[in-house]
């Protein structure tokens, strides 16, 4: 029975039961087991003994996420929140009815999720029958733990043991087959292992060995001792142990055996046993040995050697450095042994470094050698540049294990040599660069282009051309560069020729090229060193300035109507066109240098007027002048002139240029034009007076306005008949006989008998023509109203001669009629007649004798040739 | 002809005409033997110009006055003070020339 608790009960509420001081003690009971029951984290229930669920506890229910109802009344073999496996489901309804009959039953079901039937883990399931108080099976209790993490536990500890086992074997297999010896000891010294090839040795099997001691194997008493000792020593120190033994061997004789006995620690970290592997290394020391003493030679020469030489273990440290390399390292204490890394930045920047060390690590792991023929950088010890060849090998050392040896020879003499040569012609290069367009190599004989850098200006070329005379050079130019190059060579002196080529961009150029020849120890002709300078601009200007003189000379000498020559400052003559010569006289040869005043006339020198022009020329940029200048002979010519100052480049004033046009004839032909016109006005008025004179006269003779108009009409007419020869004859003057014809052309008939003329040619002066003109126009007037021409039958004869005296002689005109009627003397002298008298007398200073014979009129008209003549 | 007119004129206006001279010598012929009150001298005597006429006639200082077909641009600078009359002649005009000339001639007489 249980004690009613002093205390009174505790009040609470725990999933809906209410726990109150109230409660009688029967009922706060019950209230706790069932708390305890719903609180239990394993699975508790009760079935009915068919197996149909009553009652489940509340953790598995919350676990379950279910509630009571989903799962009660129904079978707990077939319940839907948990299920068993298909083989455990028949066990576990076998089981009810056996709980049901009054057995407990306890078996362990797999369980999984119903979705997928994946096991999730094992329930260990027990099932109680409960009784009532007669002894019958009522109810059957269920309990259940999960014992998933137990069961996995046990099988991987089964699956390990299996594998161990398989383990065990195979190591065994591998020990068996390996000519190493590999043994076991166990705390006791005693052998508990040996492989095949240790029981091969002792002759033994592993039955006959087991449990054996080293001394009851057969080991000599030392060597058991020393091997004991050794056990121990692992036993304590937990760590290994090495070491190194020579016994006969049962068939091979006397062998060396390298050992190491290694503790095996249990679980505990205690040691178990000592396993030991022994290895014969007899064949190796002999190669050691060899190797030791091929070692000592190489050293020897090595330290004897000009070349640097170190050597890094494999565990990449320095063990070697010849004396030669010693500088190398510079002042590193203690350099043997140290890191090779670790030294190498020490001497070098960190990338370089990285670099060498990279390739150290590389040839020693792949065994891949490496050369270097030049490589260099600042030193960080030293600050200087330092420049190695160097090659890299990887050789095994005496350990056994690899090693890198490291050759080296320090360069940096060389290079630094190699540098500033290039530095030197990289300088030489730039300087022809900067003053040439061109630089080109060519062999000895010029056959060949080795070398030739353009510049844009010329194709580059690289490789060594014979064409490049036919690529570089103008067709017209090839042979004057060859034989200059000839020329050259033959001389052993330098090439230089100006000269055309053919451009990059297709076009021709002209280049001024210069190349020296070099010289090897024995004189003879190396190479020539060329360079070129681009003269295209200069050579196109030159061109056309040449060009444009030459056009300029033309047009000043073709220009023969213009005296053009240049003065300086001092008026001095400086050039001379051929015009000038044929103007002035003067041949280029006599005038140069002369001063230019020769040209103008005495006057015009004294007036300042050379001066005055070349004043003015400057001052107002030309002086123009009209005025006459002196030939070479003395004469005057009369000339246009235009002077302009000559300026040079910057526009300073060089000299002068004079520009002359003889317009000697154009005055001339003015001065004619204008006499003529003087005479003319002269003569028109002359003509003009001799007009009023016979109107004057005539009217005083008529005695009619219509005798006037008669009268005066036909003299006029016979005055501009007159002016008509002397017009036709430029009046210069009029033959005599046109003005006979003249004056009697009315009066001709076709038979030509009534009027008849002739005599010697007789050119007569103006003067006399007009005078003639008019006394013949009076005798045939007088003629046709009284005389001979009055009648048909009537005839009138003028005949003129001249004497042949000389020029003093007179010419002799003869008017003669005949035929007509009967002539009577006028009683008066009429107009008429004076006109012929005093015409002839007065104007021809010549004499008339005019008669009136009953036959006939005759009239003799004489002058001298000489004022009324024109000579010719 | 034209010393037909200027005859023809002068003895219109009265004068009695000595002459005329047809050459530059025959007028310093006249000028030597004859006796007058005045003269009319041509310019160009037959193509010779009548300066030393001009010169004979002021050395005996008798008016006279030029004719000329050339104008004034004929005359020499010497005898720039000497009238002129233009051909063709006007009868007024030569009156009152030579009346003019002859009177400054008495005056300074």
């Amino acid at each position: 029975m249980i004690a009613k608790p002093s205390k009174p009960a505790k009040a609470a509420r725990v999933r809906g039961l209410v726990l109150t001081a109230e409660d009688s003690r029967e009922e706060y009971r019950r209230k706790l087991a069932r708390i305890a029951l719903d609180s239990l984290v394993q699975f508790v229930g009760l079935l009915d003994v068919d197996g149909t669920v009553l009652e489940i506890n509340q953790a598995t229910l919350d676990a379950a996420g279910i509630v009571l109802s989903d799962v009660e009344g129904k079978p707990f073999s077939a319940s839907h929140w948990w299920q068993v496996s298909e083989e455990a489901n028949a066990p576990l309804r076998d089981a009810i009815k056996r709980a049901a009959l009054g057995e407990v039953v306890r078996w362990d079901a797999p369980i999984r999720r119903r979705a997928d039937g994946e096991d999730i883990g094992i329930l260990d399931i027990s099932l109680a029958p409960v009784r009532d108080d007669q002894g019958q099976v009522v109810f059957i209790a269920v309990q259940g733990h999960d014992i998933t993490e137990r069961e996995t536990s046990t099988r991987e500890l089964a699956r390990r043991c299996h594998e161990s086992e398989s383990h065990k074997r195979l190591y065994e297999t591998v020990l068996s087959n390996t000519p190493d010896l590999v043994y076991v000891f166990g705390r006791d010294h005693r052998f508990t292992f040996a492989n095949q090839a240790l029981l091969n040795m002792w002759g033994r099997t592993l039955e006959q060995s087991v449990g054996k001691s080293l001394l009851e194997i057969g080991y000599e008493p030392w060597h058991a001792a020393m091997h004991e000792r050794e056990i121990e020593q692992v036993i304590a120190t937990k760590k290994p142990v090495r070491g190194e033994v020579s016994f006969p061997h049962a068939t091979l004789g006397r062998r060396i055996y390298d050992y190491i006995f290694a503790p095996v620690i249990n679980a505990d970290g205690e040691v178990e046993s000592v396993a030991g592997t022994t290895r014969d290394i007899t064949d190796r020391n002999l190669a050691e040995e060899a190797l030791r003493q091929r070692t000592a030679q190489f050293e020897t020469l090595l330290n004897e050697a000009p070349m640097g030489v170190y050597l890094i273990d494999s565990n990449f440290r320095i063990s070697a450095v010849n004396p030669t390399a010693k500088p190398f390292f510079g002042v590193i204490p203690d350099l043997i042994g140290r890191d090779f890394d670790e030294v190498i930045h020490i001497l070098w920047a960190k990338d370089y470094a990285d670099e060498l060390v990279r390739r150290f690590r590389h040839t020693l792991q792949t065994g891949e050698p490496h050369i270097t023929l030049e490589s260099g950088e600042r030193r960080r010890d030293r600050g200087v540049d330092e420049f190695y060849e160097w090659r890299i090998s990887r050789i095994p050392l005496p350990d056994g294990r690899f090693g890198v040896v490291c050759y080296f020879r320090d360069i940096s003499a060389q290079v630094q040599a190699r540098k500033e040569m290039a530095e030197s012609e990289m300088r030489f290069r730039a300087m022809v660069n900067a003053s040439s367009d061109v630089v080109y190599r060519m062999n000895p004989d010029w056959s060949e282009l080795l070398d030739l850098r353009g510049r844009d200006f010329i194709a580059d070329t690289e490789d060594p051309s014979r064409t490049w005379l036919k690529k570089y050079i103008h067709p017209d130019d090839q042979t004057n560069v060859m034989q200059a190059a000839a020329q050259a060579v033959k001389n052993r002196s330098v090439f230089e020729l100006e000269h055309r080529v053919l451009r990059l961009d297709g076009t021709v150029g002209w280049i001024f090229s210069r190349a020296i020849p070099l010289f090897d120890g024995d004189g003879e002709i190396v190479e020539w060193f060329g360079a070129a300078s681009d003269v295209t601009g200069r050579k196109l200007a030159q061109e056309a300035l040449r060009e444009s003189e030459a056009r300029f000379r033309l047009i000043v000498e073709s220009a023969q109507d213009f005296a053009i020559f240049t003065a300086d400052f001092e008026g001095r003559v400086t050039s001379w066109n051929s015009g000038a010569e044929r103007i002035l006289g003067y041949a280029a040869g006599e005038i140069l240098g002369r001063s230019g005043a020769v040209l103008f006339t005495p006057e015009d020198q004294a007036a300042g007027w050379p001066d005055i022009e070349m004043r003015t020329a400057l001052a107002e940029g030309n002086a123009e002048s009209e005025r006459w200048h002196v030939h070479k002979g003395g004469s005057l010519f009369w000339a246009s002139g235009l002077m302009m100052p000559l300026r040079g480049e910057g526009g300073s004033v060089r000299g002068f240029l004079k520009i002359l046009r003889d317009h000697t004839d154009k005055r001339r032909e003015e001065e004619q034009r204008k006499l003529l016109l003087d005479e003319l006005n002269h003569r028109v008025k002359n003509t003009l007076s001799t007009v009023q004179s016979v109107a004057m006269r005539t009217m005083r003779s008529v005695r009619s306005p219509m005798e006037f108009q008669q009268a005066f009409g036909s003299r006029l007419m016979a005055l501009s008949q007159a002016h008509d020869l002397l017009t036709r004859g430029n009046w210069l003057g009029a033959e005599l006989g046109d003005v006979v014809r003249q004056t009697l052309s009315p009066y001709f008939d076709r038979t030509e008998r009534r009027v008849k003329y002739g005599g010697v040619a007789l050119k007569l002066r103006p003067n006399a023509a007009v005078m003639l003109n008019l006394v013949l126009h009076e005798l045939a007037t007088n003629a046709a109203k009284y005389g001979a021409l009055s009648k048909a039958a009537g005839q009138v004869s003028v005949t003129w001669t001249i004497d042949h005296d000389g020029r003093r002689g007179e010419a002799e005109i003869l008017w003669q009629e005949s035929g007509g009627p009967l002539v009577q003397a006028p009683s008066r002298t009429g107009f008429g007649a004076t006109l012929i008298r005093r015409g002839v007398s007065e104007e021809l200073e010549g004499d008339v004798e005019l008669e009136f014979a009953s036959s006939g009129v005759t009239c003799r008209i004489r002058f001298p040739i000489e004022e009324n003549v024109v000579v010719a | 002809m034209v010393a037909m007119l200027l005859e023809e004129m002068l003895l219109d206006l009265g004068c009695q005409v000595v002459g005329p001279a047809r050459t530059v010598d025959m007028a310093l012929k006249t000028i030597e033997t004859e006796t007058f009150d005045g003269a009319i001298v041509d310019v160009n005597l037959r193509g010779t110009r009548a300066d030393p006429v001009a010169a004979a006639l002021k050395d005996r200082g008798l008016p006279f006055v030029f004719a000329t077909g050339y104008g004034e641009a004929g005359i020499d600078d010497r005898h720039k003070d000497v009238p002129v009359i233009q051909k063709p002649f006007e009868i007024t005009t030569l009156k009152s020339i030579l009346m003019g000339v002859m009177a400054s001639v008495a005056t300074s007489r």
